[in-house]
């Protein structure tokens, strides 16, 4: 019996910066061509990019001749008075809220009486999403809700295998069942579907405290430090707490200090700091589970409200909404594959050349009080 | 280049100095790429990221005036971030699992075991690669790592495509053996 142990030349791939370099950095063939392609095509992004760059530069420059800037630090204190007054106004916002769409899907099925023959569309839902709760709209409106059971294995699959779906359609008093059929758009490309809602684990456990958080935020940070510093040992890594959603139960913000900084925003799920998701699009319009992670991520004061602001591999950038609950509503999303607004499609498509639409989503981007948090160096500890 | 050298001229021609640092980055950017994607990319998976980092790179330098000091490692741990990116972008699309959770799963106590395993792993192929002696360590690593056919390397050494041939089946019968001694079996799939 061979009892040797197998070896190959794949145990060089994910290799660190020294390996690399003793593998050998000039000994694979770029001909002339591949050269010649790759340098355009950098040039193409660099000029995109840069373009992107000046747009946000000059908004920016505009805010502030006009605006006072926001520094310091917001320091994170629970309340208790302000939350009954704030769940009140939320009470009254939510029956409004409801009251409004009965009202306009009401509507809506006036002019539209006739549901046009099903296109089974499978709603890609990636299994390494831990269990949480999806809800998108269909062409009606009315309420897709897929509730995600899966382990994260980094497999994906498609929603008809998520264990439970539900469809509520909040129309009439009549409400049709639909499981994994969505019927497609008139008025947009049959793929771009409606990203909505995508509830993230939260807690309503009122006797949290500030030790405990820190105690979860400390081995999230560790979790991410460690997983960042495998490839890249240089990394510092920080974070701070803030309450985006006033729920009383501070996110987490994690920072890393590399070149491409990246930044993650993991909500309080009742025990751990989970990295929050949300629905956005994916290239084929298709809604996708994205988190909350990216070169920015930015806090914007008086508001549930942030953003997501990415400048390369896949120039993702998302005004996001936080409800109390932890729920993630997309407002604004801009992608090189399309422009989105409350989840829907624009029909505009931003490529890398034309930057003509994201002077309108830095716009509001920028319009908004960013503000500066805090950082604790995490030490290894 | 250092970082003087290159805003010296940027300050004259800012394409030509882009176009310098392209050409004198570019082999040290795609094999730090290639290291990354060589497994769930495609050549153009590979460009693409290419052009991506270059693209970073350049922004990084309109956005701060100066790189800031180490241009190399600068370049290096752009490139490194941006083909991780990539990587996560390739495997959503695949069964393979996400590179964080396989560092994450390294990072892991109770990996640590498996994680210094492979560590030896690799050191031990590099160090017996490397016994083979020029140029057939290199010729090795161009055909099995980097999978280039016989004449792209016999061009690289200004050799025929039949020696390198004859020099890559001898070398690899030799590093065979060398992973014999050592306790090793080399795998089927890579040869």
């Amino acid at each position: 019996m061979n009892n040797k142990k197998e070896i190959g030349f794949d145990v060089l791939e994910n290799a660190d910066m020294k390996t690399i370099e003793e593998i050998g950095t000039g000994k694979m063939n770029i001909d002339k061509n591949a050269r010649e392609r790759m340098l355009k095509n950098t040039m193409k992004k660099y000029e995109a990019e840069k373009a992107k760059l000046d747009i946000t530069q000059s908004v920016n420059t505009e805010n502030n001749e006009t605006e006072d800037a926001v520094t310091g630090v917001e320091v994170y204190s629970r309340k208790k008075l302000p939350r009954i007054i704030y769940m009140s106004l939320c009470s009254a916002a939510a029956v409004a809220l409801v009251g409004g769409s009965i009202f306009a899907f009401s509507r809506r099925n006036r002019v539209t009486p006739d549901i046009k023959d099903p296109v089974v569309v499978a709603t890609t839902v990636e299994t390494s999403t831990k269990p949480g709760t999806s809800v998108t709209t269909d062409q009606d409106h009315a309420v897709v809700t897929v509730t995600v059971t899966g382990t994260e294995t980094g497999t994906k699959a498609a929603a008809t295998t998520a264990n439970s779906t539900t469809t509520t359609a909040a129309t009439t008093a009549k409400a049709e069942e639909v499981t994994d059929t969505e019927t497609a758009p008139e008025d947009k490309p049959a793929e771009a579907e409606t990203a909505g809602a995508y509830t993230n684990p939260h807690t309503d456990r009122e006797d949290i405290t500030q030790e405990e958080l820190e105690a979860a935020a400390l081995r999230a940070v560790k979790e991410i430090n460690n997983a960042d510093k495998a490839s890249m040992p240089e990394l510092d890594t920080g974070y701070s707490f803030y309450d985006v959603n006033s729920d009383s139960v501070p996110e987490l913000f994690i920072w890393n200090s590399s070149v491409l900084s990246r930044k993650y925003m993991p909500v309080y799920d009742g025990s751990e700091y989970v990295i929050a998701r949300f629905n956005g699009h994916d290239k084929d319009g298709k809604v996708q589970v994205f988190e909350v992670t990216t070169e920015n991520v930015d806090v914007f004061k008086g508001s549930n409200t942030f953003g997501m602001m990415g400048h390369q591999a896949g120039s993702q950038s998302f005004i996001l909404s936080l409800g109390e609950d932890n729920t993630i509503t997309p407002v604004y999303e801009y992608t090189l594959y399309g422009i989105y607004k409350n989840g829907e499609s624009t029909g505009e498509r931003a490529f890398d050349s034309d930057t003509s639409n994201f002077k309108d989503f830095a716009d509001k981007y920028m319009a908004n009080n960013i503000i500066e948090l805090e950082w604790t160096i995490y030490n290894g500890e | 280049m250092t970082d003087n050298e290159y805003r010296k001229m940027y300050d004259k021609d800012p394409r030509k100095a882009q176009t310098a640092l392209f050409d004198e980055y570019l082999n040290y950017v795609y094999a730090i790429v290639y290291n990354k994607l060589r497994s769930c990319g495609s050549r153009e998976d590979i460009e693409e990221c290419v052009g991506d980092v270059f693209s970073a790179v350049f922004i990084s330098y309109d956005r701060n005036g100066s790189f800031d000091g180490d241009l190399k490692g600068l370049i290096g741990t752009i490139a490194s971030r941006t083909a991780i990116q990539m990587y996560r972008k390739l495997v959503r699309h695949s069964d393979t699992v996400y590179i964080e959770n396989e560092t994450t799963k390294l990072a892991d106590t109770e990996n640590v075991e498996e994680n210094a395993e492979r560590s030896v792993l690799k050191n031990t192929l590099l160090r017996l690669v490397n016994s083979l002696g020029q140029p057939d360590s290199d010729i090795i690593i161009q055909k099995y790592y980097y999978n280039m056919n016989s004449n792209e390397i016999a061009e690289k050494h200004s050799m025929s495509p039949t020696s390198v041939r004859m020099r890559c089946s001898r070398a690899l019968k030799k590093l065979k053996e060398l992973l014999a001694t050592e306790g090793y079996d080399m795998k089927e799939g890579n040869i």
